[in-house]
């Protein structure tokens, strides 16, 4: 990682306690991914840049700073937001989770709800700085749908602090798109290593304590072009188990990185392989879908099915999936809507951290 | 109070412009109606319109009005205020905001305000206004009546005050949002244009009338006529008698498991001066029935001017009276209490209750002047054309209106609460996937009085597709109430399902039920109290009831005390002087 990039996630970490895993990134400036701090987001990061380009097209410059939470632009469920800064030569992103956007239940996290609005409220790109300062109106709009205002607020500090970091990177402009395209032809060379062919795989949604949820389907082409497609997997479904097309990609590239040799999961690799989500399906829902467990839950299913096809097609075996390894336990700890205590657990020291800021 | 004293030529001015300014509030609210896109405000007409004015950055003050929806109005006033304070400094030619939270001024997150300084002259700020419900602002429950909800951002999107329009260009980033956090972006956008291009028509109204009149007149004839508002009320109070008045209305139930949910009022005249105090009633409620400031003090309002409907409304009305909260109570609830249902409950009962305190004062003024409590949201997308939709039909819930001293209730919302429309069935049909099977009078269920309370109705439709039925229901034991010695309102209550296996009569509520193709939907809405002792009802009226299948034989002779020979179809005096003589068995409630 960039020292920058290592020193702006450090940052957000100490000011978010609650997000282990910030990430930050800089994109041109028409929102082409250039570099981030790590392989997480790549897809889903460079939607978030091209979607505020395109809502600010004639009005943006430097100083200028949007968020975004929206899942049908990029964020992986309502709570994830990523901030998106206009600096010299291009644009900065930091993404961090925030405690709360309203909604159903504290944290997004609502089984019970009908829709993407029963999960919070959706910012898809709205205007938090303006020529430099505050537009105290985008910041008023977002507190206000938050039941925990001043971690918000402090969130939203430290990614506009964090993307500060993405002027002295972008500094380095002609050694990023160097990068790119080494990384480009990284992931094209690792891709091409596999057996040409089409494979198929199928893995149903793992929902613990509940009946297996809807299916994933993945099916993998290798020929001239490398094609992953989810297009026959189950419809999206009123359950929060829908996965967005930015969310599906990521993870499909972050699973390959795992079983592919040579490949990263870093800006430029999507020249390398298109990613089709399937729109209206499971893996590629749509407005209004519900999202809010699609993270580790779906993830997991993806992941497990884009390692069959991997494995088909010559790429690494391996004897554990990544649910087994890291999701499960991670969505245990963090979301879990059936294990009461942990959650109840996480929901009063995230109350007390905003009462703390209350204090101060 | 100072007086704005005025030469008699510039008497007959301001009162010129008084009715000028009720005149661009009726232009702004046709413009709204025409204009708009959703059933809501095109056929229900839930929105109103005001004229507010700030001279000197001083108090926002409301001028003129609509016919309306007074709790819209009355609370937009805090709204504007609350606006005016978020933006000192920062106002131009041009620009048109939006504020919709509960705590701020607003009602529930539905209720929208859109609002559009003028100024005319440094210092001398009229502010255009329109208030209206939008069908849908997000949040867990399509239509924003969550019966589940246990804080306010389980209702829906919060929008505190926001610049939607700034110099006359359309604020893109903040319009994409605010249409993100609906599931009904064409409709609410139109709506939302529709309330904005109203408020420009009344700009251009007050600038024309500040050439007309040139703005000095102008701003002293406002300045008067608040005065004369404000005069002629101090007048009215010093005629009733110095005293306390008290009453104690009951919510039926909290949404949330309690039950009969106490708002207690008690009202002090002193000389021209009026408090009303809610010393006594119930702490905040965890159910979504909680009423933030904006609404408890227009519900008050409500009521007061039914009592003086000769006195212009403005902020003049409103200084001779104090209304006191008492913090974290049900009329006064702290941020995040859920407060969506507080204009039907306990608007409702706030208003019932502060009649029945002036019952006490002024009986022959009073009467049901309340809207009914019961409401259904029912939402689907449509098998024919994919379309998403969210319906609040209010032919279902539409009997509120009481007798009062002269006239009986008549069919439809009490005046005083609304000037709400009954949607055509007709266009209802079009536009949502039901045909209505039953919408009439139900037979002995007017509550009795000397004038006597609208009947209940009953309506019944069916499905043609596939939907779900969220249903907040009150006033199925507390029901609306009589007044001087007229018994109760009939009372609410839903069948949903009916006539299958899995029907369901509904009470207080049920959530996002499932209702099939051919399912049937029944509801009775109450109906308003009656007024007078309705053995005092004069017999030829009972009569007449009769034949209209109001009133069946028995029940004439149980309220009324009225033998009515039903072979010959008239009223046998002799045995109705009898009956009354005797009392009979009166019933104080119908249905």
């Amino acid at each position: 990682m960039r020292p920058a990039f290592a020193a702006a996630v450090a940052q957000i970490r100490e000011a978010c306690p609650w997000d282990p895993d910030p990430v930050v990134a800089v994109a041109d400036g028409e929102g082409r991914l250039l570099s981030a701090s790590d392989g997480r987001g790549v897809a889903s990061l460079e939607s978030v840049a091209r979607f505020v380009r395109r809502s600010f097209a004639a009005d943006w410059g430097p100083g200028s700073a949007a968020v975004s939470n929206d899942p049908f632009v990029g964020a992986a469920d309502i709570c994830e937001m990523t901030l998106v800064s206009a600096v010299p030569d291009g644009l900065a992103l930091a993404r961090v989770r925030v405690p709360d956007l309203g909604g159903f239940d504290f944290g997004g996290v609502a089984p019970g709800a009908l829709d993407v609005w029963g999960e919070g409220a959706r910012f898809p790109a709205l205007r938090i700085a303006i020529d430099a300062g505050q537009r105290a109106e985008g910041r008023a709009l977002l507190r206000l749908n938050s039941r925990t205002p001043r971690l918000l607020d402090r969130a939203l500090d430290a990614l506009g602090e964090a993307a500060a970091c993405g002027a002295e990177v972008l500094g380095e402009r002609s050694a990023l798109e160097s990068e790119r395209l080494e990384a480009a032809a990284a992931a094209s060379a690792a891709l091409g290593a596999l057996r040409p062919g089409t494979y198929a795989a199928e893995v149903e949604i793992d929902v613990p304590g509940q009946p297996p949820g809807p299916a994933v389907r993945a099916a993998l082409t290798v020929g001239e072009e490398i094609e992953l497609s989810f297009s026959e997997s189950d419809p999206a479904v009123e359950r929060p188990l829908n996965s967005t097309a930015p969310l599906t990609t990521d993870c499909s590239l972050a699973e390959i990185e795992s079983g592919v040799a040579g490949f990263r999961a870093a800006p430029g690799a999507l020249e390398a392989i298109s990613v089709d989500a399937g729109a209206g399906t499971i893996a590629g829902a749509e407005l209004p879908a519900t999202t809010s467990l699609a993270r580790f839950l779906t993830e997991g299913a993806i992941r497990a099915a884009v390692q069959d096809v991997l494995r088909q097609a010559g790429g690494a075996e391996r004897t554990t999936t990544w649910w087994e390894a890291e999701g499960s336990q991670a969505f245990a700890q963090l979301i879990d809507p059936a294990d009461l205590r942990l959650r109840a657990e996480r929901v009063a020291w995230l109350v007390e951290l905003e009462q703390g800021d209350d204090d101060d | 109070m100072t007086e704005t004293r005025l030469d008699q030529g510039e008497l007959i001015t301001a009162e010129i412009i008084r009715n000028s300014l009720e005149t661009v509030c009726k232009e702004l609210s046709a413009t709204v109606e025409n204009t708009a896109l959703s059933p809501i405000f095109t056929l229900n007409h839930d929105y109103s319109c005001g004229v507010f004015y700030s001279g000197d950055g001083g108090q926002v003050q409301l001028l003129a009005r609509d016919q309306a929806v007074p709790v819209h109005i009355f609370a937009s006033l805090d709204s504007v205020q609350i606006m005016f304070e978020t933006f000192p400094d920062d106002i131009r030619e041009g620009d048109v905001f939006l504020v919709t939270d509960p705590y701020m001024g607003g009602t529930h997150c539905p209720d929208w305000t859109i609002i559009r300084p003028v100024t005319v002259a440094p210092g001398v700020t009229f502010l255009t206004c329109v208030r209206g419900h939008v069908n849908d602002v997000g949040g867990p429950v399509p239509g924003n009546y969550n019966v589940n909800a246990r804080d306010v951002w389980q209702e829906g999107f919060r929008i505190p005050p926001v610049r939607i329009v700034s110099a006359g260009e359309h604020v893109g980033d903040i319009w994409e949002t605010i249409l993100a956090n609906t599931r009904l972006p064409a409709e609410v956008r139109g709506d939302l244009m529709a309330m904005v291009g109203a408020c420009q028509v009344g700009e251009r109204r007050i600038r024309e009338l500040a050439r007309k009149y040139g703005v000095e007149m102008l701003r002293r004839s406002v300045d008067y006529i608040v005065d004369y508002s404000e005069k002629r009320l101090r007048a009215t109070i010093a005629e009733w008698p110095d005293g306390s008045y008290e009453h104690t209305g009951y919510v039926d139930h909290d949404f949330a498991g309690n039950r009969d949910v106490p708002v207690r009022v008690k009202v002090t005249v002193s000389g021209e001066e009026v408090v009303v105090d809610f010393d006594g009633t119930s702490g905040e409620v965890p159910g979504f029935i909680n009423s933030p400031t904006g609404n408890t003090i227009s519900q008050v309002f409500t009521a007061l001017t039914a009592l003086c409907p000769d006195i212009p409304i403005n902020s003049g009305f409103f200084r001779p009276v104090s209304v006191v909260l008492h913090p974290q109570t049900m009329v006064n609830p702290d941020p995040p209490a859920p407060v969506g249902n507080c204009t039907l409950t306990p608007g409702t009962t706030i208003i019932d209750t502060v009649m029945k305190a002036f019952e006490q004062i002024r009986p022959e003024l009073v009467g049901t002047a309340a809207v009914d409590m019961n409401g259904a949201r029912c939402f689907g997308v449509s098998a024919a054309t994919g379309r998403y939709w969210v319906s609040s039909d209010l032919a279902a819930t539409a009997m509120s209106a009481g007798g009062a001293r002269g006239t009986d209730g008549w069919g439809g919302w009490a005046a005083t609460f609304c000037a709400l429309n009954l949607p055509p069935l007709e266009m209802f049909e079009l536009q949502f996937p039901w045909e209505y099977v039953l919408d009439e009078y139900a037979r002995d269920t007017a509550a009795p009085g000397r004038w006597r309370g609208a009947p209940a109705i009953h309506y019944r439709r069916r499905h043609t597709d596939q939907m779900r039925c969220t249903i907040y229901n009150g006033g199925a034991r507390n029901t609306l109430v009589g007044y001087a010695g007229g018994g109760d309102g009939a009372g609410n209550y839903w069948v949903i399902r009916e006539g299958e296996a899995d029907e369901m009569t509904v009470t207080e509520s049920c959530y996002a039920e499932p209702l099939s193709v051919g399912s049937l939907l029944f509801a009775q809405s109450g109906g308003g109290g009656g007024w007078g002792d309705p053995f005092e009802r004069e017999p030829a009226a009972v009569l007449d009831d009769w034949l209209d299948d109001i009133v069946s034989t028995d029940g004439a002779r149980r309220d009324y005390g009225v033998v009515i020979d039903p072979a010959r179809q008239e009223v046998d005096l002799e045995a109705t002087r009898r009956q009354r003589a005797g009392g009979g068995s009166r019933s104080p409630a119908a249905g």
